[in-house]
């Protein structure tokens, strides 16, 4: 019997038309995920058909098949209470328990069917023309093992559960509620896993099962993504079999609890019977009156109507608890920059709503248009009402507002929940900053529920309006890899507009709202066509529809759809002619191929080649804040340094600059490349070697403009920072960074696989140019910088002088000593720390609320420089400034000057005792970049990252030992070695080892590079290295050419390395190592007099990464460190603990007894405390002793 | 008056709803019987407005319904054969919902409200769930929103359905009365109410209107031309085969069939004709 229901289920719906549509739609979206998959996950290092990714996208779309559990499983029962089916169903001679069973099992098989589809789409996507990325074989295992361990099982636990929701409650309502709390459920998960500590609970939570599979395989090399399957076993397996139970359990409880009775009304049934019944036996007569107060009154009363009916409703209800429990996840969430989040600020609360609220939002608005739209039709009161002298317009903007009431509803109560936890936090809370941005952010939402309503209106049922959702919500979600220009082409979308508590962003809303008046036009046309085909009566067919519609359209409407129309276009062609025609976007910004296909194709020529060289700058800088306008006017002075004469010059200008005079001194325009604002000029007479020239240039600069609609980082109130290609005509030649990056859209250009043409260590031309501005080297500079009073603005050099004239404020700087080309031109409304050290002028410039680490920030810069000039070499320059910067996190270093973005350690939430101290570490590091990077440039060369990034995050270590304490640089290094780990396996760029590290390669010279940096300290001492640093430095500081490489470097370190070290430095420094260490077997002796004897077995592996990708065990000679802590490591976090004992010691065999005598209770061994190896699992290398 | 013209309707599933319909409906009650699927109910909601016919024209006093739908509607008052309600809502509630979307002004609304529920009997339930309400309730309800305000066409579709006598009867006359100054379309399977109020009417069968006029002077046309007769059991086969057989039906245990013929047949007695013969003589009698 069970049997027979379930297959004629299952024959009903795979007859569905519906059936056919879905499973084509997930064909569709597995094409498209497998297509862009190159985007999505990377597509360098691992193959965009790694089995992983291929369980990672089968588990993405388990998201969408929510809906289609809900459609097809969870309505199975509830279509037969909905339609008044039950009474006849339970009348058959059918066990409902049966009938039950077997609806879930066919509607299930059902399901399951449809969802397979997306397994051809996945593999046409990977194998068919349009295939980005790299391909690896075909392996249909691969595609089996994911669909039946991931998606089966995830399609039936959520088909047990929405299906015990609608069944038990008789609502499909029922089930979407369900899905939305999944949804949630999922988000918490996810927030748990950044928390380390709940790792062991994530596969508890993880319905999906991905995030528990993340934590097998997050630390795979390349070679093991690309080669294997996570094995079905460990917690992977738990998290499977529970959430089966879990399913199981559902359907239990469901054929336990189900009820085939409906239970007897209950709604308001103890209200008391009332009296008050008079004889009429007269039907009372009111004058009808249809006027526009009656149309106003009925849009009113149905406006009341459709809201309480919404609020009124437990999905609703469950929908704003969700929404709370949401917000509280996210907040968790925010950005957790090496395990120290940044505080609860407002800032970070709106970012965290606004990224985190949108598909929230836009699953809401998918599910309440259908179910407001089509709400009369389902209680069948679509006659009655249909037949009522009120408006189309009165029903459907009603419907609209009550859409537009849940959404706002939804934001309050979010940003409710995020208020409390701020109250609770003790952070300040800024009222009108949540007004502000979640206004705007709010915005796109209406456009989309315009969008969303008129597809439930031309929609012949709810399902296929809430499904042409469902894929808006996918394109609009992957819009910025799809589209060039998003925000005109993806309806409802506007530039998200940054967050910052230095900057007002007024004017970066102001412009997205003109996207928004383009998108409220479209919606005007929307509610328009939604009018005209707005369903009154019967008939459903989409002919009839339209000669109704062609009835309906009178004058004003007519007008109304014109006007509506003509604006919609109007507006896009403005917006499309300012902010892309009139204000393209930089070759360095461009999201377009051609502009830096066109740049590559004029400058790239210049590349390498010998240049004039830049001597001195002169710049006269004024801002406004007010127009955000600049003037720019100055000289550059070139020189020919080498021995041949020069016939031209390429002078290139960013677009936002309007020329009022540019000449160059005995040039004159020969080609002019408007495309790329680039214009060449040639000399009348050569410029001959030993001669200068001088470019003069007078620029305004409108800093109005958005570039391609972007509302970037420009001219803000506070916290400015432009570069001096912004302001400045840049001569300087071919710059990388305008060309196009991505190496497989090189490749299908025909262009050669790097933009930056570097030498490798074996060729001497490189060691002709420096690693950042060819062959120029550090410059002579003099300006002024003017700008608005309460301003204070700075360029490079000392500040000569500052005055005020009316209410502009005035800064003349000048170089003493030369200083490099790397200058940030900085303003803002700031307030100063001052302090003195090593006879150095110390300044912290920071946005006044933002002082929680002020102090602290400057003790630690003090140390730093203090540090940096005893063991590196002397800083020539009498001040030293630290400025904040709106907006990002990023940070940069300039002669005398570092730039920290305002989320770099600012507000960071230092709370947690094992929080790292991420802002320390950053001010170290860039103050290290004066000495290492500007003060030392590096050759053109390969490896030329290392020099440069390596040793600046050496400089941030020992800036964090001394401020701290080495168990804060473990702490920092463990998530190093984390981050290189995942980082790897992201990067489109192939691995190189250290001393061949390159700027693509980050994850190289950053993440790889401290552990390895630090390592070779611990190994010879920091005073070995730091003897070999300092020779390093005096030998090559303010080199003009030959610059040094990274052997120069690792020749002089090797120098200062006993000799049995010296493989250990090969293995950092020139090989791809990995290395797995473990504690196994440990256990404690009791000895007399108070005295314990430690012994534990060491696990050693070595692998070695091939040129073939592949791995494979090499040979164990590691000095590795071990030691014996005390019982504090049971309290605190594993870095905290004291050390009883530890030696370093030769480890050469995989299995290593070792033994300690110490005179406390020893709590734990401990294996490479400070991560001096690089390994995947870095949590084995405790042994608790208990 | 509501003239009606040459009205076709096909519905995509390929069933002729309406074929050729033309009628004219005076002030006045106006009857509309025929079976299940006549096409009572598709001609009823394309007066309504609700849907659109292939052909056809209908015009209401000067008004072309087709062109002008929302005209109409401020005209009309409308119970469809079958509805529901928004859950949890109360009847007062609805009701004065229906009052506002019906352009009744809110000074009038709420005398007007209580008066309509105090009319269906409806007063002592008003602050319950409208969808709580039981069958007759509901209908008494729909009852009420269809007269709201002063409609001057007003349609319903088997008002009476699911009413006690007693409330069938107040309502017939409630009916009757408001029908001596506006156009009444009742569509009713009770062919006694039709004979009861209606001054004419129409019969539909397979879309097409098979017979209209007064019921008195459609049912004198059988007069002299009824006959019938007491029979055994086993006999009905015999009857059918040899006469025209318009109704059988048991009476007290006796089976009593009559039957349509020119002449007196033998045995037969004469039977004054009923509107129930008309009805049965045109659409075929029952099996």
């Amino acid at each position: 019997m069970v049997g027979e229901i379930a297959r004629y289920e299952l024959a009903q719906l795979t007859r569905s038309r519906q059936f056919w549509f879905i499973g084509l739609v997930f064909a569709a979206m597995g094409v498209v995920l497998m297509a862009y998959a190159g985007d999505i996950v990377g597509g360098g290092n691992i193959n965009v058909n790694a089995p992983n990714n291929i369980i990672l996208f089968v588990n993405i779309l388990s998201f969408f098949a929510m809906f289609l559990v809900a459609s097809m499983v969870a309505s199975s029962v509830t279509r037969d209470f909905e339609i008044d089916s039950w009474q006849v169903v339970f009348s058959c001679p059918v066990s409902w328990r049966g009938y039950l069973l077997g609806r879930f099992i066919g509607s299930l098989l059902a399901a399951c069917l449809c969802y397979a589809f997306v397994i051809p789409g996945l593999i046409a996507g990977a194998h068919g023309p349009w295939s980005s990325g790299t391909v690896g074989p075909f392996h249909a295992w691969h595609y089996l093992y994911a669909f039946v361990v991931l998606a089966v099982p995830n399609l039936f636990v959520l088909s047990a559960l929405l299906f015990a929701v609608s069944t038990l409650t008789r609502k499909t309502l029922a089930a979407y509620a369900g899905a939305v709390l999944i949804f949630v459920l999922f988000n918490l998960g996810n927030a748990a896993i950044n928390d380390e500590s709940m790792e062991p609970f994530v596969f508890l939570v993880d319905l999906f099962g991905i995030s528990t599979l993340n934590l097998t395989t997050r630390y795979w090399t390349p070679y093991e993504l690309n080669t294997q399957l996570a094995p079905l076993a460990g917690t992977f397996l738990w998290n499977r079999l529970i959430w089966l139970g879990v399913g199981v359990a559902a359907m239990a409880w469901t054929l336990v609890r189900f009820n085939p009775y409906p239970r007897s009304p209950q709604i308001k049934a103890n209200v008391p019977a009332e009296t008050g019944q008079r004889n009429v036996d007269e039907r009372p007569i009111a004058t009808q009156v249809h006027d526009r107060n009656t149309a106003w009154q009925q849009l009113v009363g149905r406006v009341g109507l459709e809201v309480r009916a919404v609020v009124r409703s437990i999905p609703f209800v469950v929908l704003m608890i969700l929404g709370f429990v949401n917000a509280w996840a996210l907040a968790s969430l925010v950005d957790p920059v090496f395990g120290a989040p940044p505080l609860l600020l407002t800032r970070v609360a709106v970012k965290s709503l606004g990224d985190g609220l949108t598909l929230p939002l836009l699953i809401v608005i998918a599910y309440y248009a259908g179910e407001l739209v089509w709400r009369e039709r389902q209680v069948k009161l679509d006659q009655i009402v249909d037949a009522m002298p009120a408006r189309n317009t009165v029903f459907l903007l009603s419907k609209l507002l009550a859409l537009w009431t849940v959404v706002a509803a939804l934001l309050a109560v979010s940003i409710a929940a995020m208020v409390i936890l701020q109250l609770i936090k003790g952070t300040p809370i800024d009222a009108s900053m949540y007004l502000r941005e979640m206004g705007y952010r709010v915005l796109p939402f209406l456009w989309v529920g315009a969008l969303a309503l008129i597809g439930q209106v031309l929609s012949p049922n709810k399902y296929l309006g809430m499904l042409f959702m469902v894929i808006y919500i996918a394109v609009s979600l992957a819009s910025s890899t799809l589209f060039d220009m998003p925000s005109l082409v993806v309806p409802g979308s506007h530039p998200t507009s940054p967050i910052s508590g230095l900057a007002n962003s007024t004017f970066y809303r102001l412009e997205g709202l003109k996207y928004d008046l383009y998108w409220a036009a479209l919606s005007a046309v929307l509610v328009m066509l939604s009018h005209l085909l707005w369903r009154r009566g019967t008939d459903e067919g989409i002919a009839k529809r339209l000669r109704v519609a062609k009835r309906r359209i009178g004058v004003p409407q007519a007008a109304t759809l014109a006007i509506s129309l003509v604006a919609f276009a109007g507006i896009g062609r403005w917006l499309y002619v300012e902010d892309y025609v009139d204000n393209p976007i930089p070759p360095s910004d461009a999201v377009t191929d051609a502009t830096q296909l066109r740049y590559e194709q004029v400058m790239r020529p210049l590349e390498n080649k010998p240049l004039p060289v830049m001597k001195s700058v002169r710049l006269d800088l004024s801002t406004d804040l007010q127009t955000r306008r600049a003037t720019s006017r100055g000289e550059i002075v070139l020189r020919n340094k080498h021995d041949r004469p020069f016939d031209t010059l390429y002078v290139a200008l960013t677009p936002l600059a309007k020329v009022k005079q540019l000449s160059v001194e005995g040039g004159v325009v020969d080609q002019d490349f408007a495309d790329i604002h680039v214009a060449r000029y040639r000399f009348t007479s050569p410029m001959q070697p030993g001669e200068t020239r001088t470019v003069r240039f007078d620029l305004d600069v409108d800093f109005s403009n958005f570039p391609g609609g972007q509302l970037s980082s420009r001219l803000e109130t506070s916290g400015t920072a432009l570069s001096l290609s912004e302001v400045m005509p840049d001569v300087l030649g071919y710059s990388s960074y305008s060309a196009l990056g991505d190496p497989r859209k090189r490749a299908k250009h025909g262009l050669p696989e790097d933009r930056a043409h570097i030498a490798t260590l074996d060729e001497p031309w490189g060691r002709d140019f420096n690693g950042l501005f060819g062959q120029s080297d550090n410059i002579d500079f003099e300006g002024t910088y003017s700008v608005d009073k309460g301003q204070v603005a700075f360029m490079g050099g000392e500040l000569v002088r500052s005055w005020q004239q009316g209410d502009r404020a005035f800064f003349h700087y000048r170089s003493k000593t030369p200083i490099s080309l790397a200058l940030t031109l900085q303003q803002g409304a700031y307030r100063v720390l001052r302090d003195r050290a090593a006879g150095i002028d110390l300044a912290i410039y920071y946005n006044p609320p933002d002082d929680f680490h002020v102090a602290e920030f400057m003790k630690h810069f003090k140390i730093a420089v203090e540090y940096f000039t005893a063991e590196f070499g002397p800083f020539p320059y009498p001040e030293f400034r630290l400025i904040q910067k709106a907006f990002d996190a990023g940070a940069n270093s300039n002669s005398g000057q570092l730039t920290l973005g305002e989320f770099a350690g600012f507000v960071s939430d230092l709370s947690k005792n094992s929080a790292v101290d991420w802002g320390t570490h950053v001010v170290g590091h860039e103050a290290g970049h004066n000495w290492w990077g500007l003060m030392v440039t590096s050759a053109k060369v390969e490896g030329a990252t290392m020099l440069q990034e390596t040793l600046a995050q050496y400089a941030g270590l020992m800036t964090l030992e001394k401020s701290y304490d080495k168990a804060m640089v473990a702490r920092f290094l463990r998530e190093s070695i984390k981050k290189y780990n995942a980082d790897r396996n992201k990067s489109k760029f192939a691995e190189v080892p250290i001393y061949r590290s390159r700027s693509d390669t980050d994850y190289v010279h950053y993440w790889k590079g401290a552990p390895v940096i630090y390592g070779v300290k611990e190994l010879i001492g920091e005073q070995a290295l730091n003897q070999a640093l300092r020779e390093y430095f005096a030998k090559w500081a303010f080199a003009s050419g030959p610059y040094p490489t990274s052997l120069d470097l690792l020749a002089i370190i090797r120098a200062h390395t006993p000799e049995q070290y010296q493989q250990t430095l090969t293995d950092y420094f020139e090989r791809i190592l990995l290395h797995d260490l473990s504690v196994s077997e440990a256990r404690v002796e009791t000895l007399s007099g108070g005295r314990f004897k430690v012994i534990a077995t060491i696990h050693t592996k070595k692998m070695e990464r091939t040129a073939e990708g592949s791995e494979q065990s090499v040979p164990l000679h590691e000095p590795v460190q071990i030691a014996v802590v005390d019982e504090e490591i049971n309290r605190g976090d594993r870095y905290s603990a004291r050390w009883l004992a530890s030696e370093r010691r030769w480890i050469d065999a995989e299995r290593t007894q070792v033994e300690f005598i110490v005179n406390e209770r020893p709590g734990a061994v401990v294996v490479d405390p400070y991560h001096n190896f690089i390994e995947r699992n870095l949590d084995d290398n405790v042994k608790l002793l208990h | 008056m509501l003239s009606i013209q040459n009205l076709g309707k096909t519905y995509p599933n390929g069933v002729h709803a309406l074929q050729d319909v033309s009628l004219d409906v005076p002030a006045g009650m106006f009857g509309l019987l025929g079976p299940n699927g006549a096409g009572k109910s598709s001609l009823m909601r394309t007066i309504a407005t609700l849907q659109l016919p292939d052909q056809g024209s209908i015009r209401f006093d000067d008004l072309d319904v087709l062109a002008e739908p929302a005209t109409l509607r401020a005209r009309l008052g409308y119970l469809p054969q079958d509805f529901g309600v928004y859950p949890g809502v109360s009847g007062w509630d609805l009701l004065m919902h229906f009052a506002t979307l019906k352009g009744i002004p809110a000074s009038a609304r709420r005398s007007t409200v209580s008066d309509m529920l105090n009319l269906v009997h409806l007063y002592d339930k008003r602050n319950k769930a409208v969808s709580t309400y039981s069958g007759g309730m509901l209908r008494r309800f729909g009852i009420a929103q269809a007269l709201l305000g002063t409609p001057s066409l007003i349609i319903v579709d088997e008002p009476t359905a699911g009413l006690d006598p007693k409330e069938r009867h107040r309502f017939n006359n409630l009916l009757a009365k408001i029908g001596e100054n506006v156009v009444v379309i009742l569509s009713t399977h009770i062919v006694e109410d039709v004979w009861d109020l209606c001054p004419r009417m129409a019969v539909m069968n397979s879309g097409q209107i098979v017979a209209h006029g007064s019921p008195h002077a459609l049912t004198s046309q059988l007069r002299g031309k009824l006959w019938r007769k007491e029979i055994g059991r086993n006999d009905l086969a015999k009857v059918k085969a040899q006469h025209r057989l318009i109704l059988s039906r048991y009476v007290s245990g006796a089976l009593v069939v009559d039957v349509l013929a020119d002449a007196q047949p033998n045995g037969f007695s004469p039977v004054e004709p009923l509107l129930e013969h008309l009805y049965f003589s045109i659409i075929g009698a029952e099996d």
